[in-house]
């Protein structure tokens, strides 16, 4: 998405009373292979807006940002895995299935299932994959745990760590929307 | 007895190039503490530059080292004890999203102007940066 596209949207969020977001949305991302290795990232820096009168849902990752243990891991991560010189963001733009802003008035875990288009590596995919939803304290709380076959996603992996490197790379969501300024 | 030095000499050097190889392999991130920075910036002049021309400006600062200067807007926490700080930039949306180094001091919202040091990572709802720290104030 172009930037002035991006803030259109962003502008319009901030002025409808609807719109729910976080610039600290939490996302985890493990990829260990048979040989274990600590292939593990936290990345506190995804942004996400729900319009909370369709389920229209845009998540934007900043690839970068993605904290390793080991700085050599980081390194091959970003250069020869993500290429996030090319590709600096993830972005998924979706919906809620079948959400309707009734939902928000009641309480407790409830399971949902987010469909869109996500774009990571330069590669856009339909995806669709199941979560949770509460409202608390006047925020939305997202979770989801899915799988990402790096294959699907243009990223190869050399030989020569293909057993420390799993094919699927486990991503865990943690999102805490709050209703934007008003 | 000249044999058994050699073999000595040899485990030893293999030692060493074995520690050597271990410590560069499971070294951590450089402290951003001790990083020289590729640009100064203003908070407001830096996110004015991104809606000029992102692509260009992406290009410019994406993985260099940026010395931030501006006003706390907002100071955000995260589950994992994460700490962000958003500097204000005159746009009523976006911000400069700093993801703060763990044992950082939080800063005081609304009235602080800081200067913070930290690695540019992408154009994401904010402008951001990661492993950033807090740094003095040029006088």
């Amino acid at each position: 998405m172009s930037f002035s596209a991006f803030v259109l949207l962003s502008t319009t969020c901030v002025l409808a009373q609807s719109k729910y977001m976080t610039r600290n949305g939490l996302v985890r991302f493990e990829a260990e292979g048979p040989i274990k290795d600590d292939i593990k990232a936290v990345n506190n820096q995804a942004g996400c807006i729900l319009d909370a009168s369709t389920g229209d849902i845009l998540f934007k990752i900043p690839i970068k940002s993605f904290v390793f243990k080991k700085a050599l891991m980081q390194e091959h991560f970003n250069e020869n895995y993500m290429e996030s010189h090319k590709f600096p963001t993830a972005e998924l733009k979706g919906k809620i299935e079948g959400f309707k802003p009734a939902v928000l008035q009641k309480s407790g875990v409830q399971q949902v299932m987010v469909s869109g288009k996500m774009t990571l590596h330069g590669v856009t995919r339909d995806i669709r994959e199941p979560g949770t939803m509460e409202v608390k304290d006047g925020k939305i709380l997202l979770r989801a745990d899915f799988g990402v076959a790096l294959a699907d996603y243009g990223i190869s992996i050399p030989k020569m760590v293909e057993d420390k490197l799993a094919k699927v790379a486990q991503v865990n969501l943690s999102i805490d929307l709050a209703p934007t300024g008003q | 007895m000249k044999k058994l030095f050699r073999f000595i000499l040899v485990f030893m050097l293999l030692g060493i190039i074995g520690i050597g190889v271990y410590r560069y392999l499971m070294r951590a991130n450089d402290p951003m503490n001790g990083q020289k920075a590729d640009y100064q910036v203003l908070a407001h002049e830096w996110v004015e530059e991104f809606k000029i021309n992102e692509q260009a400006a992406n290009q410019k600062y994406l993985g260099r080292i940026v010395e931030v200067k501006g006003v706390v807007r907002e100071v955000l926490r995260d589950s994992l004890g994460g700490m962000n700080v958003i500097l204000e930039s005159g746009d009523s949306f976006m911000g400069v999203n700093c993801s703060m180094e763990s044992g950082e001091v939080a800063p005081q919202e609304d009235s602080d102007t800081i200067m913070l040091r930290g690695e540019f990572t992408a154009l994401s709802l904010d402008v951001c940066m990661a492993r950033c720290v807090r740094i003095s104030l040029p006088k």
